[in-house]
């Protein structure tokens, strides 16, 4: 019988090295899939799939059927508070309320952004408070807790008082992040963000004006030209002791770059002289605008950095700089990391292309 | 705590020893039925921004408002309010709506003070606001304690509207939607009532249509906001409930806001940073279907939101144990809007002009004639009553 057993040929033809190959693809799967029970990749995942049910919540029962609110009908659930999620390309979210038979209460809101990097951003938005570890960054501030985990952003908040509430809300929190088994990255421009002298808490991410102005107000005026496709960091930096503010915004194109930079000169400090500002060139404008304090421009690329609330034209001049070494130095960094990506992912793409040729 | 008894029974809830009102008992005090919400007065009314009020001719005119103060604010405060549970005290609400409507109106009569605004054949709305959760809302110590008033006034239970734009938000806080004719009806405007397709406000700003929008489904894109069939149809007095928060973009969320963008469709159009909700909140204001049946506003300040807003976010709240009473919005936003100010400045946060809010429409508002930003004509009352409790 085991004679005949080696001699089984496979009716569709397929090599032994490939039906192993496939044999260890499902293996793959069930171990690391299904195995994981009731955990799901983020693309597959819609905001309602990440809401606890009943066997989960024990003791607490939801009042009624999920609320889901798409792009479309925001304005309806938060009027104005809408435009911000807008920004960060909101996808939609879903609502649900919780109570137990004491009469305490909890609401989970789960929203879908497009992408890590907008889920990111609106968590961003404020993340003053305790920071329990929940997803890939979690906030938890007077009975709210946030945490933002690939392309999800949930809060849960509970204004009734208590700590075991609280212990409750961060159990909920991590269920509701270990059914998201992917993880997203982190928006890229915050590689050049400093890693000392940092408040954190400040670091925020945005893409227009809206949510820039809710950090620091420049306009009412589009004096940058930020627009959807624009993105950008803003962060609190002390290198001397006083705080400085520093924005840095990457655009698309260099051109793009230039254009809002003179469009700043023009309009925020009402400079002419800079109109036939070369595109390739780097520049750097320094100016006192009030009680002593400078504030700071510089082109480098496709990227304006800007400081403000200096104390002296010196300290300003070395953020600029500091940030400009920073831009260069991380991309000959990533330039690196990508090729030898680039060179792994050859390797291994020939390697595997067809394992018979092991 | 001792539960309240129903509405429907004709109890005067506050006379109960209970202190503090939950949602689940608020909700408890609101009767629900089965039959269909009985039609209010329907208006004759047909109205584009710029058509003059003289030009405007409803039932609603008959019986003008009985009483009036342009620039008179009267606050009331007592740190105590919240100071047990995030709801308010009940009765601690309760004192300060007695003390805030007797000095409001100058009556000393609770029910005349009542009746200063409303007669008894009156359908009255109380329009609240819930866009910030449960975080920032119009508390339900603060409506029972107007229903209650209202009721001694003589308004029959059931010709008592609680209102908001958006069914799915109220139910979210915890109201449960009533249409029946007993008790107290609670629905939305998007519950079914819908958009009065003769009434609305017409201005030069496109906006794409939702769902929830009348022209949904015929039109892609509409330069209308159509007003709620609650005002245009149902009402015959308003009677707002607004909540003190900033907004990112008119500023501030507060009087003008709730009674304009609460009241008709397609807004989102309002919104983008370049037009910042103004002229629009005003000129929706201006429309007398409006302006006409709002007869008073009380400003639910005992909690109060100065970042974030409007959307609830527990960490830029703080507790201002006040409610203020007026009939002059535009004085309510310009003291909301100082009272943000004022937190921010505390808070180390720029002032909201200085923040990219300006909450410009306030201007506008004074100068359409709907109340005052003056703070000279501004008649600001302010009575502590945790000193003499």
């Amino acid at each position: 019988m085991i004679g005949q057993k080696n001699q089984w040929r496979c009716p569709h033809g397929i090599s032994k090295a490939r039906r192993m190959w496939i044999f260890s693809i499902i293996l793959w799967c069930l171990t690391n899939g299904l195995s994981r029970g009731e955990g799901y990749n983020a693309a597959s995942l819609n905001p309602t799939d990440l809401l606890p049910g009943k066997k989960e919540l024990m003791e607490w029962s939801s009042v009624s059927p999920p609320e889901v609110y798409l792009k479309e009908g925001l304005f309806d659930y938060m009027d104005g508070g809408a435009e911000l999620y807008l920004e960060f390309n909101f996808k939609r979210v879903a609502i649900q309320e919780y109570t137990n038979k004491q009469g305490s209460s909890f609401m989970i809101e789960v929203y879908q952004m497009d992408s890590p990097n907008n889920a990111y951003g609106i968590y961003s938005f404020d993340t003053r408070g305790e920071h329990p570890v929940i997803g890939q960054g979690a906030t938890y501030s007077s009975g709210l807790l946030k945490f933002w985990k690939d392309r999800f952003f949930c809060r849960i908040l509970s204004l009734d008082q208590g700590e075991n509430l609280k212990s409750i809300i961060f159990a909920i929190g991590e269920k509701i992040a270990a059914r998201i088994l992917t993880e997203g990255a982190r928006p890229h421009i915050l590689t050049y963000v400093p890693r000392e002298n940092i408040t954190p808490e400040s670091i925020h991410y945005f893409h227009q004006r809206v949510t820039l102005n809710n950090f620091y107000y420049l306009s009412d005026k589009n004096v940058l030209n930020l627009n959807e496709k624009t993105e950008g960091v803003f962060f609190e930096y002390k290198p001397g002791g006083k705080i400085a503010k520093v924005i840095l915004i990457r655009y698309p194109r260099t051109e793009d770059s230039l254009a809002a930079f003179k469009k700043f000169l023009n309009l925020y400090l009402q400079d002419k002289d800079f109109n036939n500002v070369g595109s390739n060139e780097e520049k750097e404008i320094i100016r006192s605008v009030r009680d002593g304090e400078y504030m700071g421009i510089k082109l480098d690329r496709d990227y304006l950095v800007l400081v403000f609330e200096t104390r002296n034209k010196q300290i300003c001049q070395d953020i600029l700089r500091g940030m400009s070494r920073r831009l260069r130095v991380r991309k000959s960094e990533c330039m690196v990391s990508s090729f030898c990506c680039l060179v792994r992912r050859t390797l291994a793409h020939g390697q595997n292309h067809d394992p018979s040729h092991r | 705590m001792k539960k309240l008894r129903g509405l429907s029974n004709k109890e005067n809830i506050h006379h109960e020893e209970t202190k503090h009102v939950s949602r689940r008992d608020f909700i408890k005090t609101v009767a629900t039925g089965a039959a269909v919400i009985t039609t209010g007065k329907s208006l004759d009314a047909s109205f584009v921004s710029m058509v003059e009020a003289s030009q405007y001719s409803t039932a609603v005119k008959k019986s003008a408002h009985l009483f009036s103060a342009v620039g008179r604010v009267v606050e009331v405060q007592d740190e105590l309010v919240a100071a047990k549970s995030y709801d308010p005290d009940a009765s601690i609400v309760q004192k300060m709506m007695d003390r805030g409507m007797r000095e409001l109106t100058g009556k000393s009569s609770l029910v005349e003070a009542w009746r200063s605004f409303v007669s008894p054949e009156d359908v009255v709305g109380i329009k609240v606001n819930v866009t910030g959760g449960k975080v920032v809302m119009s508390n339900y110590a603060v409506i029972n304690s107007i229903i209650d008033g209202l009721k001694s006034a003589g308004i029959k239970e059931n010709n008592i509207i609680v209102w908001e734009r958006h069914s799915g938000r109220l139910e979210t806080v915890g109201f449960k939607l009533n249409k029946s004719s007993q008790g107290v009806r609670i629905y939305a405007t998007g519950d079914g009532v819908g958009y009065d397709p003769e009434v609305y406000y017409d201005t030069n700003i496109p906006g794409e249509l939702r769902e929830s929008d009348l022209e949904y489904g015929k039109k892609e894109i509409s330069t209308r906001s159509y007003f709620s069939k609650i005002v245009t149809q149902q009402i015959t007095k308003l009677i707002t409930v607004p909540v003190i928060k900033d907004a990112s973009q008119a500023g501030i969320a507060i009087t003008l806001k709730n009674l304009s963008f609460g009241t008709v469709d397609n807004t989102p159009r309002f919104h983008p940073p370049d037009i910042l909700c103004d002229p629009a909140i005003p000129e929706i204001c201006a429309n007398p279907v409006l302006r006409d049946k709002a007869v008073l506003h009380i400003l639910d300040a005992v909690h109060a939101q100065y970042n974030g807003g409007p959307q609830g976010n527990p960490q830029w709240v703080w507790n201002y144990n006040s409610i203020l009473f007026s009939t002059d919005p535009v004085a309510l936003d310009y003291l909301g809007a100082q009272i943000i100010n004022e937190k921010r400045k505390k808070e180390g946060m720029p002032e909201l002009a200085k923040a990219g809010k300006d909450p410009r429409h306030i201007n506008t508002a004074a100068r359409k004639g709907l109340g005052t930003n003056d703070p000279g004509k501004i008649d600001h009352l302010k009575i502590d009553l945790t000193e003499v409790s």
